[in-house]
């Protein structure tokens, strides 16, 4: 009696904890699945309240109230390399003629939203735009870097497939940027914001230590996974080729790599780069505008850089020097 | 590493679930010992130089411990270890303050000490405490460096409690396999769900009320008296929720490992009375602060006048635990002030007869002792919350109208749902605000606490009633806790800290 006894409450038990952990797996299940349907209609709502024209970019557009006739815009080599204020003492004007409304991983695409947003202010200025293989390799899907305009042109489906699990990180960025630019876009940042300091410049202070640096360019992650053939490469490169028609005159810089890295013993770079640079420049040729393949700059030596695409402070007058000597005017 | 953060969840818990399941299976004493490692990896990851301290500290008292097995010599060392604590508790938490005091008191020009306050060290210090004064009183010694190490070190309670004690620990790190692991976890996982929902769905959004409200006060200015007690009152449920739901998680988690941690909070606001808000509310502490320093005191022993006098020692002292400031001095004085008119008025109405035989007020007094309670709680956490006596002092002009409209509140009226921001204008602002803080306040004062909710088995001495709502492992609470589960996970990229690893 005791020892059948004893078996049925092992029987239950067992039974207990059986469905105690189909319950855990339930669970879980059910939270990936409700995890994916809220993501999805996140994503949905993102893509809706989506504006072309990102904070970042909303923040500096101010600067455009002293109408300017040369405006540097594009990603990061010209946030942090491009003094307007030295440029407009370059080509003889005051104060305000140049400006800088260039932003961390800036692309084509929301340059082009702010011009339509505001023709008048670009239709009568040169347009300096920097461009970086990121803006173009698909390969490149992190987070940081990836495009907004292109992932908002990209669908529910196609966002989900294409970042899914392992890049999840840049839908979540998307869906914050989505947020922050139609926030920037109620609150009127572009006419409203104070306006920057230094015409737009940031100055990078410091050098990243020796470990940080790559030991190739061939292998840095703007390369990775090289695919010039995805929706970035078509998106940005359409809207370069539609800025020319909203601007005086629009150049494309493909800015330099620190001096320490050496195209010709780096095939793998050499490759990937001639790539890219002949996909801008035959875009160029096609769509009327200039492009500035960049390679070396006379006088910006290693200790010109912060890292191994950015100039330090040092570097900035050189490099701001270099670029409005080489704009046809 | 935050509970709420990726790193915690997708790395770091997976990691140390499945090394504990298969150390498991070897033996529980691997068990043990895998979970005493990864707390330790766990408090490293935070600043690697500070696991030194907490190991020294786990290693210095441990040995202690052992050297008070001579009974002439016990009290000695147990007195020395006691003042060795309160000594590096004093060192990391309270020399600028005293500094600081000093200064104003004296006009000594002493140094500001630039140092890095040990996360948790609040709580470890405490434990240990705890067991050497246990220790002195006769209580078993622990031989075990690893069983000691885990019971001071276990990561869910390491950083932010609940304060746990050497006796309702140690023996459950020792007994055999459990064979309801999984109804353990079962539990553990829907209790770990309703506690990271209630961190990062429901505090982390009030937070948007509070913060840039007390900022505004401490850097000087002034608000009207609805953004007053808008800011007030969604700090009196964010911390709540902030706190209560971090037990929860800790609860859950140590439940995943079967291992029982006690129960911190009893739906506090709830409460009718002062002295039942410190029954319900951080039980833990308050269950340290009344055996190892109101009763040691005297407590109740010595007479009436010395009873209150021990009473408010006992909550300057646990507002002092939370943080050097006056700030915290003035909150838990004023909770101590608050418990002895407590006492006075259940003195003079003989009421702690009437509430030990059930004839507690009812009906409209019940009511209208729930508001007392609940104001005085409220005001209380102003002092709490603001940085600056003078934030503190405006803000309460605020509540009060003393000086509403002098200088307004001025928002951009940005509603952070999630931390999405939604531009929505500062009236819109403020009626969300209040239908947010109404719908945080419904559900803390209605709905039954996690606890309660998932039938956990260290609720049982609670005297609240069996609820209908109950945790059962069907398709139904499936459903809800992986509703939970999910909307927080899209929460976590708010990075909020918890409000109680400051102290």
């Amino acid at each position: 009696m005791t020892r059948s006894l004893s078996i049925s409450q092992r029987g239950s038990l067992l039974r207990v904890q059986a469905a105690s952990a189909q319950w855990i797996a339930t669970a879980l299940a059910l939270t990936l699945a409700g995890w994916l349907a809220a993501l999805a209609g996140l994503l949905a709502i993102a893509n809706r309240v989506h504006d072309d024209v990102p904070y970042l970019l909303a923040i500096k557009l101010p600067l455009l109230q002293s109408r300017p006739e040369l405006i540097f815009a594009g990603e990061s080599r010209t946030v942090y390399q491009v003094d307007a204020s030295l440029a407009a003492q370059l080509i003889g004007k005051p104060q305000g003629a140049a400006v800088n409304i260039a932003y961390d991983a800036g692309e084509p695409l929301a340059l082009e939203a702010a011009m339509h947003r505001q023709p008048d202010r670009f239709l009568k200025a040169d347009v300096v735009v920097s461009v970086a293989p990121f803006l173009f390799n698909e390969g490149v899907r992190s987070a940081a870097v990836y495009p907004q305009d292109v992932a908002a042109r990209l669908g529910v489906v196609e966002q989900m497939s294409s970042f899914l699990p392992l890049r999840v990180g840049t839908l979540i960025r998307f869906i914050r940027e989505a947020f922050g630019a139609r926030l920037a876009a109620d609150q009127h940042l572009a006419d409203l914001a104070a306006l920057p300091a230094a015409l737009g410049l940031k100055i990078i202070d410091r050098t990243q230590p020796d470990d940080r640096w790559p030991a190739e360019i061939g292998s840095h992650a703007h390369y990775a996974n090289w695919d010039l053939s995805g929706p970035k490469a078509r998106f940005e490169i359409a809207a370069l080729c539609d800025m020319v028609a909203l601007t005086r005159k629009l150049t494309v810089v493909v800015p330099p790599w620190a001096p320490r890295y050496d195209r010709a013993h780096d095939p793998s770079w050499r490759d990937k780069d001639d790539q890219y640079t002949a996909l801008v420049v035959d875009a160029g040729r096609r769509c009327g505008f200039d492009v500035l393949n960049i390679q070396s700059i006379p006088g910006l030596d290693q200790g010109n850089y912060a890292d191994e695409m950015h100039v330090n402070a040092s570097g900035v007058p050189i490099y701001t020097r270099y670029i409005v000597s080489r704009l046809k005017r | 590493m935050l509970f709420s953060s990726y790193t915690f969840l997708f790395q770091f818990f997976p990691a140390t679930v499945l090394a504990f399941a298969a150390a498991r299976r070897h033996s529980p004493r691997a068990g043990i010992m895998v979970l005493a490692g990864a707390s330790l990896f766990f408090y490293g990851a935070w600043r690697p130089v500070y696991l030194l301290l907490l190991i020294a500290s786990i290693g210095v008292n441990f040995a202690l411990g052992l050297r008070m097995e001579d009974p002439l010599r016990r009290r000695a060392i147990g007195t020395f270890g006691v003042a060795l604590n309160l000594a590096v508790l004093c060192y990391f938490k309270y020399t600028n303050f005293i500094f600081d005091g000093l200064n104003t008191l004296t006009g000594a020009p002493l140094p500001f000490v630039n140092i890095v306050l040990p996360l948790g060290i609040s709580f470890f210090t405490f434990q240990q405490i705890a067991y050497l004064v246990d220790v002195m009183r006769g209580a078993r010694i622990e031989r075990d460096i690893v069983s000691y190490t885990l019971f001071v070190s276990f990561f869910p309670h390491l950083i932010a409690g609940p304060l746990v004690h050497h006796a309702e620990m140690i023996p459950q790190f020792k007994r055999g396999r459990t064979g309801r692991s999984a109804v353990l976890a079962a539990r553990g996982l829907a209790i770990f769900a309703a506690g990271l929902f209630k961190k990062v769905v429901i505090a982390d959004n009030l937070a948007q009320f509070v913060s840039p409200v007390f900022a505004h006060l401490d850097a000087g200015g002034g608000v009207t008296t609805p953004w007053a007690w808008l800011a007030t009152l969604a700090y009196t449920l964010q911390i709540y929720f902030d706190f209560s739901g971090y037990s929860d998680m800790a609860i859950g988690l140590a439940l995943l490992f079967g291992i029982r941690l006690p129960v911190n909070f009893r739906s506090p606001y709830r409460a009718n009375s002062i002295i039942e808000f410190w029954r319900r509310w951080h039980i833990t502490l308050s269950r340290f602060l009344r055996d190892y320093l109101y009763i040691p005191l005297g407590g109740n022993r010595l007479g009436e006048q010395r009873r209150y006098i021990n009473l408010l020692v006992t909550m300057l002292l646990g507002g002092l635990w939370h943080g050097a400031g006056w700030n915290f001095l003035v909150w838990g004085g004023l909770h101590g002030i608050y418990l002895g008119i407590n006492h006075l008025w259940r003195a003079w109405r003989g009421e702690a007869r009437a509430a030990a035989s059930g004839l507690a007020a009812k009906g409209p007094a019940k009511a209208l002792s729930w508001a007392i309670t609940f104001v005085a709680v409220v005001v209380a956490w102003v002092f709490f919350r603001a940085r600056t006596a003078a934030g503190a002092w405006q803000m309460l002009a605020g509540l009060f109208g003393f000086e509403a409209g002098s200088s307004a509140y001025a928002s951009p009226g940005i509603l952070r749902l999630m931390d999405l921001p939604i531009l929505v204008g500062e009236e819109r602002l403020l009626l969300i605000g209040g239908g947010a803080v109404a719908l945080a306040l419904a559900v803390a004062l209605a709905l039954p606490n996690v606890p309660q909710l998932f039938g956990y088995r260290e609720y049982r001495h609670a005297p609240e009633k069996a609820n209908l709502l109950r945790w059962r492992p069907n398709g139904a609470w499936a459903l809800l806790t992986a509703l939970a589960l999910a909307i927080s996970l899209f929460g976590m990229w708010q990075r909020l800290e918890f409000l109680y690893f400051q102290f």
